[in-house]
């Protein structure tokens, strides 16, 4: 049987595909994820969410483009350049729903035992 | 994503683990011989190879590299210099566009202790998964 195995997340590339699919269809991006982390007991670290969404990248867990238009605050002659805005692919969000599926049995087992 | 020859990716890949593997043997020999000298020129030469052999793969692979914004001061080519010795393209763009923000970018202080509070994590990160990975220890990479 030929059977493509889906990545496993890590507990950061976890948090960053929960608050992707969240917001899907809009895109985020790096330091918009990690301020919507940061009113939960799990945050994402600015130092490392860059090298997180890189590598789910590499995986194809997360699909990203340059944003094709400014946001509202920027005014002419403003520091500009287009952000990198990542959204969840149906593999990442295969291999979040199996996570999910996984904890979920977690309290059966300790009930069990 | 802008992507290198893979025959040359693996190549370097390969480089990378002997230089590796060499550093890590020098580094045991010189302590069991107590040579702080030998133990700190191999970990030096090691980190070098490391820097430049990135910069050397990343020349071309930074969208900006020729009309690089400006930020009246922060210096940028020096913020690319660092992401082009840590090899990764994405965290230069990361954080040129966190300066969009109008909280990060107000003033060169805000922006420049972003700037300082994002790399040199993003600057360990980057060593510690790029040694496991190269010694075949990336299923222990967690964050």
């Amino acid at each position: 049987m030929n059977k493509t195995a889906t990545p496993k997340l890590s507990l950061n590339e976890a948090i960053i595909a929960h608050l992707l699919r969240q917001s899907s269809p809009t895109p985020l991006f790096g330091l918009e994820l990690v301020r919507r982390s940061s009113t939960g007991k799990l945050q994402l670290k600015k130092g490392t969410i860059y090298v997180t969404l890189e590598r789910m990248e590499k995986k194809g867990l997360v699909q990203s483009e340059l944003e094709t238009s400014p946001p509202s605050h920027v005014k002419e002659g403003d520091f500009y350049i287009p952000r990198r805005m990542y959204r969840l692919t149906p593999l990442g969000e295969q291999a979040l729903a199996g996570l999910e599926e996984a904890v979920a049995q977690i309290p059966g087992f300790l009930v069990g035992s | 994503m802008e992507t290198i020859d893979p025959r040359l990716e693996q190549t370097l890949e390969t480089l990378d683990r002997g230089v590796l593997l060499f550093a890590l043997g020098g580094i045991v020999f010189h302590v069991i011989e107590i040579s702080l000298a030998g133990l700190l020129l191999t970990a030096a030469a090691a980190i070098l190879y490391g820097l430049v052999r990135n910069r050397i793969t990343n020349l071309d692979h930074f969208k900006f590299g020729s009309a690089l914004p400006t930020l009246p001061g922060v210096n940028l080519s020096r913020l690319m210099l660092v992401c082009q010795w840590l090899g990764n393209q994405r965290l230069f763009e990361g954080l040129l566009g966190d300066l969009v923000d109008p909280e990060i970018g107000r003033t060169h202080t805000t922006a420049q202790r972003h700037l300082r509070e994002a790399l040199w994590p993003a600057i360990w990160n980057r060593a510690w998964k790029t040694v496991l990975d190269r010694l075949w220890l990336d299923r222990f990479l967690q964050s």
